[in-house]
């Protein structure tokens, strides 16, 4: 009797929550009961915060985006073995005990005890902003290491971000179009993503970055007006986002489109579309109403699995000196400078930074996007 | 039809010898896949030519040319300007129109004015020494740059790298592919051979023993070397192996690369790195495909069937099941090709192997116009040949699907 009480209500419930539910509440569910996938969206949450809030860290004094000649006087990591040349920061920085209290970050106990003395001292660089600690060590421009992976984790995130949204965006609306409307429409703009599908993205990619970052740089000689000028600045001002986003929107969303079509494809013949259509249902209903809530989940599963290609192909550039602006902070870059900087063979502690940071973004979005993919197809899951 | 077909036939050798390769026609599709194939290389011709178009004329919108690019000496004007007319730079980019102010000599084009062609003899401090030559004014709209260079293509000639280092010993684009393309070909040959086979049978391991601790681990290996980029691997593994175990050399020191593969222990040791760079990326994602792959399969009735009547559980896998499993393995070939080049790239400028990607790099910086074009043109080649390779091994793989 109690049993049957206790049951009731129970079930109930259950039923309650059924009726609720609609697709992307199972597939929330779904994604729920997934622990790596939800430790990846935690993760990635974090990023994102810090990523976001670094101007925050930087206010309080936890790192400084500054450098060069203010921070300059801290130790140079990458370059361990302390040389003549370098310029002592001077006594005056040094507090009553002729020591400074700033910490020099990360050093082998050797060079610690050489430098330290010498190099570790250094003036106040703002009474108001002034960083307490240099956590991962500088670079050689003397700009704290720990800063620029903060920063870089901006440029990583926006890339990948902005990449697949453009090309999701892009593609499904192409792909719509030539699946809904079939026939010649289809066979025209299908045609043309079979043309496109040959061409070597990254050769392009390459060929583009060159000619953006040649254009900017005349550009910062000459000047310019007018909307060209205008592009420019906000490039300049987005510290080589704007153009890097363009290279690679241009042919990412190929691949999309072609996704896209097949799924409207798919879907277009099923009864529910056709029943729609009997009751006279306008074009724009059935897009917007039936076909797009179905096919937009796969299709933002195939671009989160995307994003750490969009991650990779930023890092790359920046590594080989084509990706964002210099000075702008950026893995790719970061691992390069300690590349060019011999620092395979002294102080690895430097290298390990960004690439861990790049390694943990990219698994996480891989993750995300598993979790994703087994929450929106149940009958893939597990695989 | 083919078991049929042999059926009938005698028994000569000569029949028998047509028979099999009839059979082998059949076995690919036959004649369908002629059009096929026909059709697909057919199509395959404007989007060369529109790669050509595109990267042409991007190559030659940065600013700057290959002789006067960033970072070179600076030469005297008229030494560039004897250059460039040298090698044809002088010329209109896409269209000679009239107003662009070169006019070949030709008998076949109207004419239309008279104009002064001036050839540039030398120069010095006063200026440049000039020669002009009144000539007959004639349109000829395709005796442009572009137009010139798809002529001399068609006729497979590539033109004479523009490279600084390259152009006084006349060494034509040709050459210079010739010999760093087979360079590029060892390091991404072998990591597509380990990343099969490294992929495969770790991508069926996991499946066999689903939800193990091997399916698992080996997962979770995967998912990570598919997250690792080859800029962090390529540091992390030089700085295990060759710098801390000094197992091997950190790049190649006595010019193997170029004097071709010899089957030594060195080679091995400096083929190893870059080739771990590129393969360990390919078999986790190999590997992450075969077991899904697989998984799925073996759901499939036909593989109940084979179990029902009482098979081993070796053979229903490894004869049953794997053979059509492979079959989405198979088409990662050309997404893997994409991804060979595009890793070659990082793979060759860390390990400073004097490939094709190190080359293409390289002659974008210089400007080399020739070359950027040749790299171009052969990577795209690759691409789309890699594409049509993908189909015909799908059809060949799973007879179902049809080419029409």
């Amino acid at each position: 009797m109690a049993v049957a009480e206790g049951a009731e209500p129970i079930s109930l419930q259950e039923q309650e929550e059924s009726q609720r539910s609609n697709p992307w509440f199972d597939a929330w569910r779904l994604f729920r009961r997934n622990k790596a996938s939800m430790v990846a969206l935690g993760v990635i949450l974090l990023i994102v915060f810090i990523a976001v809030t670094a101007k925050l860290w930087t206010n309080i004094g936890l790192i400084d985006a500054r450098g060069g000649a203010v921070a300059r006087h801290t130790v140079n990591p990458l370059n361990v073995a302390p040389q003549d040349s370098y310029p002592d920061p001077g006594l005056a920085a040094r507090d009553d005990q002729g020591r400074n209290p700033y910490w020099c970050g990360w050093l082998t106990d050797e060079a610690l005890v050489s430098v330290q003395d010498k190099y570790c001292s250094l003036p106040e660089p703002d009474a108001e902003k002034k960083q307490w600690v240099w956590l991962l060590g500088a670079d050689s421009n003397g700009k704290d290491w720990l800063t620029q992976t903060i920063y870089g984790a901006q440029v990583s995130l926006a890339v990948g971000v902005v990449g697949a949204t453009m090309s999701l965006v892009v593609g499904l609306i192409y792909g719509m179009i030539s699946g809904f409307y079939g026939g010649r429409i289809d066979n025209a703009m299908m045609r043309f993503v079979d043309f496109m599908y040959g061409f070597p993205t990254l050769v392009f990619i390459i060929l583009m970055q060159v000619y953006f970052t040649e254009v900017a740089r005349e550009y910062q000689d000459q000047g310019r007006g007018g909307i060209v000028g205008f592009i420019l600045d906000l490039n300049k001002d987005m510290g080589g986002l704007l153009f890097l986003f363009i290279a690679l929107g241009v042919l990412n969303w190929i691949g999309m489109a072609r996704h896209a079509r097949g799924l409207v494809l798919s879907y277009r013949s099923k009864e529910f579309v056709e029943a729609a259509r009997a009751v006279g249902a306008s074009n724009r209903r059935i897009i917007f109403i039936h076909l797009l809530p179905n096919i937009i989940g796969p299709l933002i599963v195939l671009e989160t699995l995307a994003i750490p290609g969009y991650i990779f192909t930023e890092a790359f550039l920046s590594f080989i000196g084509l990706g964002v602006q210099p000075g702008t902070p950026s893995w790719g870059a970061m691992i390069s400078e300690v590349r060019q900087r011999g620092g395979f063979f002294s102080n690895r502690h430097i290298l390990l930074v960004p690439s861990i940071a790049l390694v943990i973004t990219t698994l996480s979005f891989n993750f995300l996007g598993d979790g994703l993919r087994d929450a929106f197809d149940p009958r893939m899951r597990g695989t | 039809m083919s078991t049929h077909a042999r059926k009938l036939s005698g028994g000569s050798l000569l029949e028998s010898v047509r028979n099999a390769g009839g059979t082998v026609f059949q076995a690919v599709g036959g004649a369908s896949m002629v059009k096929f194939l026909i059709r697909r290389l057919l199509a395959a011709v404007p989007v060369l030519f529109a790669i050509m178009l595109v990267t042409f004329t991007l190559s030659h919108l940065l600013p700057g040319g290959p002789f006067n690019a960033v970072g070179q000496r600076r030469m005297p004007d008229y030494v560039v300007r004897q250059l460039e007319e040298q090698f044809g730079l002088n010329k209109s980019l896409l269209f000679n129109t009239p107003n662009d102010g070169y006019f070949p000599d030709g008998d076949d084009w109207k004419i239309i004015g008279y104009r002064d062609e001036v050839t540039t003899l030398g120069g010095s401090a006063g200026g440049d020494i000039r020669q002009e030559t009144r000539r007959v004014l004639k349109i000829d709209l395709l005796d442009s740059q572009f137009f010139t260079y798809v002529w001399d293509v068609l006729h497979f000639d590539f033109g004479p790298s523009l490279n600084i280092a390259l152009r006084d010993q006349n060494v034509s684009v040709t050459d210079e592919i010739a010999t760093r393309l087979p360079v590029s070909m060892q390091v991404g040959v072998f990591a597509v051979l380990l990343g099969f086979l490294l992929g495969i049978p770790l991508g069926v391991l996991a499946a066999v023993y689903q939800n193990s601790a091997i399916d698992y681990v080996s997962m979770f290996f995967a998912v990570l070397g598919q997250a690792t980029p080859s800029i962090v691997l390529a540091p992390i593994l030089i700085i295990v192996f060759a710098i801390e175990l000094d197992w091997v050399p950190v790049s190649d020191q006595q010019n193997q690369w170029r004097e071709g593969p010899e089957l030594s222990l060195y080679y091995l040791k400096i083929l190893a790195l870059p080739v771990l760079t590129l393969g360990t990326g390919m078999s986790a994602s190999i590997a992450r495909l075969t077991r899904a792959s697989l998984l799925q399969v073996l759901h499939e009735d036909y593989v109940r069937t084979a179990r029902a009547k009482g098979l081993r559980e070796r053979a229903v896998i490894y004869v049953h099941a794997l053979k059509n499993a492979l079959i989405p393995v198979a088409t990662i070939l050309g997404p893997l090709l994409a991804a060979v080049l595009t890793g070659t790239f990082v793979v060759e400028l860390i390990f400073v192997i004097p490939g094709l990607g190190e080359s293409f790099v390289n002659s974008v910086g210089a400007r080399d116009y020739t070359m950027i074009m040749g790299v171009s043109i052969l990577y795209s080649i690759f691409l789309i040949f890699g594409n049509i390779m993908v189909d015909v091994i799908y059809t060949w793989l799973d007879p179902r699907i049809r080419f029409d």
